[in-house]
């Protein structure tokens, strides 16, 4: 591979990770991806209830704010399969492993290219 | 024959501390939304039947050094059966029930582990029962022209995983709240709210994991907020 192709391919897998780990944060840095869930939503709509007591002068729920929030997440790492699956981890971890891959192969291109001209100088010397 | 006797008293033994474990639940009504109120504890009181399927009725939370569970359910069904007169706060009885496939974290895989045989095993055991026997330290709070809000101790037994453990719910609130125009709008007849915070521990109720006390704590807590009415749904 040329050096230019093999910038361009960690590029790439610099961007991949850059762009996992926007989306992670801009989705609100959970450690789990997950999906918006119907159940969870109808849940917390105010159906009134708590309004009618709280209306009436009954505080002692004015303060119960803790809810699971229905949402979508791009996590850290997956939480099940399918969709689910998607993740830094899963999205990026491909992308580390491939540039760890190239730099490698890289290194070893360059030892082997090495070792020719190493024997011909030894050569020389000898004779 | 002497071994045949031994047997025989082993299963009696077996069936009769198994009946005991279990306390007899109340079943569901016929269209389901509620359960079926013991005769004697109807005639004794003012029935309110818990509204299910509207906003969430349970909270609960496991804190571990790992991970941070959240999860709620509104599909509890049940009662509670109010004093008369000035003693509604002392309820004579009450039962709900929680089933547990009915509890969501947010994360698809988790809500089926959680109802799977590893922990609360839905299949085995699909609801997780309290059963109020006893209020106690009713105290008044709040009173005025619309509703009269009480604290109160709650005790009775919790059922989990086929295990019934007494329970008591120290600092709960009971608010009752008359019919009138404002509420018929959103709830018919006469309203009351139960809310209160408790905590269990699940080795306590026969359930233990691998993962118990690093990814979920053993102690959960829990917070209950429930809304009655004297029409059945």
């Amino acid at each position: 591979m040329t050096s230019r192709k093999r910038t361009m391919a960690y590029g790439v897998c610099g961007l991949a990770v850059v762009a996992s780990l926007a989306a992670f944060a801009a989705t609100g840095a959970k450690p789990y991806s997950r999906h918006e869930d119907e159940a969870l939503s109808a849940m917390n709509e105010e159906s009134g209830l708590g309004d009618l007591f709280s209306d009436a002068g009954d505080v002692s729920g004015a303060d119960e704010a803790a809810i699971v929030p229905s949402v979508y997440a791009f996590g850290l790492l997956p939480s099940g399969p399918g969709i689910d699956s998607l993740s830094v981890a899963t999205f990026s971890g491909p992308a580390v492993a491939a540039a760890a891959g190239l730099f490698l192969l890289g290194r070893r291109k360059k030892k082997q290219e090495k070792m020719p001209a190493a024997a011909t100088q030894a050569a020389a010397e000898a004779g | 024959m002497r071994r045949i006797a031994l047997i025989g008293l082993a299963a009696g033994f077996i069936a009769v501390s198994t009946a005991v474990a279990a306390p007899p639940f109340a079943t569901r009504s016929d269209n389901g939304k509620t359960l079926r109120v013991p005769a004697a504890e109807s005639s004794a009181g003012k029935v309110y039947y818990a509204l299910s399927g509207k906003d969430r009725q349970i909270y609960f939370e496991s804190d571990a050094p790992l991970e941070d569970i959240k999860g709620q359910s509104n599909q509890v069904v049940g009662y509670a059966v109010a004093g008369r007169g000035s003693d509604e706060a002392s309820l004579i009885g009450g039962e709900w029930h929680l089933p547990v496939d009915s509890m969501r974290t947010g994360i698809k895989l988790r809500d089926e582990h959680l109802a799977g045989g590893d922990w609360l095993n839905a299949k085995s055991f699909p609801n997780i029962v309290f059963q109020i026997h006893e209020v106690r330290d009713v105290r008044s709070v709040k009173k005025t022209a619309a509703f009269r809000s009480y604290s109160a101790t709650l005790v009775g037994e919790m059922t989990v995983h086929g295990v019934t453990s007494p329970i008591e719910i120290s600092g709960a609130t009971l608010t009752f709240l008359d019919a009138s125009k404002a509420t018929a709008s959103v709830a018919p007849g006469d309203l009351l709210s139960i809310r209160a915070s408790l905590s269990v521990t699940l080795s306590e109720f026969g359930i233990s994991h691998p993962v118990i006390g690093n990814k979920v704590a053993d102690e959960i807590a829990i917070d209950v907020s429930l809304f009655l009415s004297t029409v059945s749904p």
